[in-house]
């Protein structure tokens, strides 16, 4: 075995063993070398130590002999194990014996034409038929099949391998020599056929399928952090106080018009207690001077009753109730009048302050969906809610409170505001 | 005034989160400096013991004198030279031979200058935990490469660098901006006219909303 190798590999041997004593010598002792090394090393292809590196011809024949694929590091993408070990999976997937070489060039080769060809021929001299796939560091690659089904072509792998170039991030993707090796030995798995697209992206998506891209020098990518971060402090510290000064100094809007902008609030205006009291004590007076009948109608009913709820609520010191005293005084009032003019509405104020007087519209109200009634100037414009000055709160609006007003809208929005507040004084009280 | 006081610490507050997030997102674009390739290992391994390694694919490209003479030289040279002599490789995980011999520096972790001689390649060299007077050999090849020339070169720039000015510790010299002066002033001046910018359209356009929203 050792001496038909030899003699095939005639020309490198001669120039590696000088006579023809050393050269039987050499190859009974190559032959015994061979016969205990040789199953031992098949068995456990995958030893921890790698083997030693291979320089000729002959010594990658013989590495070839123990182990179908060979990477060295200057082609291993970094982790020569790792190559060894996704190629040796691949070779064990097919059904014909494939052979990788993924090497720097033995130095007999180096003025040879088409050297990775040539390599080629004298491995299958050697080692007999199958596919060989060689790429040497320096030069390009070359694949040979010898004694294999005639459908085998390995098109589909550089197929694969110009989609994979394509789909793949960077400037300029450029597979590794591992990569490609890969997809030939996939392409005599499975002969004829396209390579299967999830299996090429799962190697394509492999550190090592590709040629790694530049680095940015280490210095160079800290001081570009350096000058980012500084550019976003610098350029945020500066916009946002030109901003802050530019809005803290801007005069307001024209004087006119934000005189005419109505204020967020209605407050109840001082001296009103005595006027409510003054109408109470008319409207008291108008009732007093009502016919048996008449006190006996509904009408005159809900003047007595509205009359009884404004004396409940007047005196309590609460600016809401003082308000409240007033709508029913008035409502008591009309339902007087009602005695005489049926045809007269019922009493309803304006939903934003009872105290701008009788409904006479209805508007929707901002980010509401109630139709509310409200005064002529309201349904104009919407102007401020009546409100109330809270101690820590500042100005809150009526409707927000959690009083009898809010619920009713101080009559805007219920027919029976007398019932509603004579339930709610007497069950406080 | 309330409003000054509200809108600087606003400004103060966006500042500092603004400035963490471009130091995270610039820090994501840092190389990896932990990944050491293959090759790399086994030469510092290797240079653990010797001032020069030769890859076993190079044996013989030098005679053992010739070796001799630059293991000597590297040794004595301050600061420290350290010489890997293989075939260049764009297939071995790496992209430059400035990436891989700074690998290995790092995982020798010894301050010096790390050279790559490969015949018929570039002589190439980086400054590794060291930072000096610019110190580059870059040096394209013959036509015709020889162990003896190539040595000539390789003691010549080994006597180059001997006593050259230098302290321990990496270089912040940025070839896009220079040194700390000029990534502060960079940083700055661009942050000012970018900030300015946005600044002056920003406030533009709230006072452009607010006479609309006045207008209404
Ligand atoms: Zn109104």
């Amino acid at each position: 075995m050792t001496v038909a190798l030899t003699a095939r590999t005639g020309s490198v041997a001669r120039r590696l063993l000088p006579s023809a004593t050393t050269l039987v010598v050499g190859c009974v002792f190559a032959a015994v070398l061979a016969a205990l090394v040789a199953p031992g090393a098949a068995a456990t292809p995958a030893s921890d130590e790698p083997p030693p590196h291979a320089a000729t011809v002959d010594e990658m024949v013989e590495q070839l002999r123990a182990d179908p694929v060979l990477v060295q590091p200057s082609m291993g993408m970094g982790d020569t194990r790792l190559a060894h070990e996704v190629l040796s999976q691949a070779v064990a997937d097919a059904g014909v014996p494939v052979y990788v070489v993924l090497a720097e060039m033995p130095e007999e080769l180096a003025r040879m034409e088409r050297p990775a060809e040539q390599v080629a021929v004298l491995f299958r001299e050697a080692l007999g038929d199958g596919i060989y796939h060689v790429d040497f560091l320096e030069g390009s690659s070359y694949t040979g099949a010898w004694g294999v089904p005639d459908e085998l072509d390995f098109r589909p792998a550089y197929i694969a391998l110009r989609a994979a170039e394509q789909r793949a991030s960077g400037e300029y993707p450029r597979p590794s020599a591992l990569f490609e090796a890969v997809l030939v030995v996939q392409a005599a798995v499975t002969p004829g056929a396209e390579l299967p697209s999830s299996v090429v992206d799962e190697y394509a998506s492999q550190p090592w399928a590709f040629l790694p891209e530049r680095l940015k020098p280490i210095a160079d990518a800290r001081a570009d952090r350096w000058v980012a971060t500084l550019i976003v402090v610098t350029g945020v510290l500066v916009a946002g106080l030109i901003i802050t000064a530019g809005i803290a100094r801007a005069k307001p809007l024209a004087r006119g018009r934000s005189a005419a902008r109505p204020p967020a609030y209605e407050a109840v205006p001082d001296g009103l207690d005595r006027r409510v009291h003054k109408r109470l004590g008319g409207v008291r007076r108008r009732r007093d001077a009502l016919s048996g009948d008449e006190l006996t109608s509904p009408a005159g009913e809900r003047a007595t009753s509205a009359i009884e709820a404004a004396e409940r609520v007047i005196d309590t010191g609460d600016e809401l109730d003082l308000v409240g005293a007033d709508v029913l005084t008035r409502i008591a009032d009309r339902e007087i009048d009602r005695l005489h003019d049926p045809e007269r509405r019922r009493y309803q104020p304006c939903f934003i302050n009872p105290l701008h007087g009788e409904a006479s519209d209805t508007v929707r109200l901002d980010g509401s969906s109630i139709d509310a009634p409200v005064c002529s100037a309201c349904g104009r414009r919407q102007g401020a809610f009546l409100s109330t000055r809270k101690r820590m709160r500042g100005w809150e609006p009526y409707v927000d409170t959690s009083t009898v007003w809010a619920r009713t809208g101080y009559g805007a929005l219920v027919g029976d505001l007398t019932e509603q507040v004579l339930a709610d004084r007497s069950v406080r009280r | 005034m309330r409003k000054m006081i509200i809108g600087t610490v606003a400004t103060l507050v966006c500042a500092v989160l603004g400035g963490a997030a471009a130091w995270g997102v610039m820090s994501s674009n840092l190389p990896d400096e932990t990944a050491t390739t293959e090759r790399a290992r086994t030469a510092a391994d290797a240079l653990g013991e010797s001032n020069v390694y030769v890859d076993p694919g190079l044996d013989g490209a030098f005679t053992d004198d010739e070796l001799a003479r630059i293991e000597a030289a590297a040794a004595s040279s301050d600061p420290e030279v350290f010489v890997v002599v293989w075939p260049e490789s764009r297939q071995a995980g790496y992209r430059s031979s400035s990436e891989v011999l700074r690998q290995i520096g790092l995982r020798l972790a010894r301050p010096g200058v790390y050279f790559q001689v490969s015949p018929g390649s570039a002589l190439d060299s980086v400054d590794v935990g060291i930072d000096g007077e610019r110190f580059s050999v870059y040096e394209t090849p013959d036509d015709e490469w020889s162990s003896r020339r190539e040595t000539t070169l390789l003691l010549d720039k080994i006597e180059e660098n001997d006593g050259r000015n230098y302290t321990l510790g990496e270089s912040t010299e940025s070839s896009d901006w220079g040194g700390t002066a000029g990534v502060v002033s960079a940083g700055l001046l661009l942050g000012l006219f970018g900030g300015g910018l946005v600044g002056g359209v920003g406030l533009a356009g709230w006072f452009l909303a607010r006479r609309r929203r006045a207008a209404r």
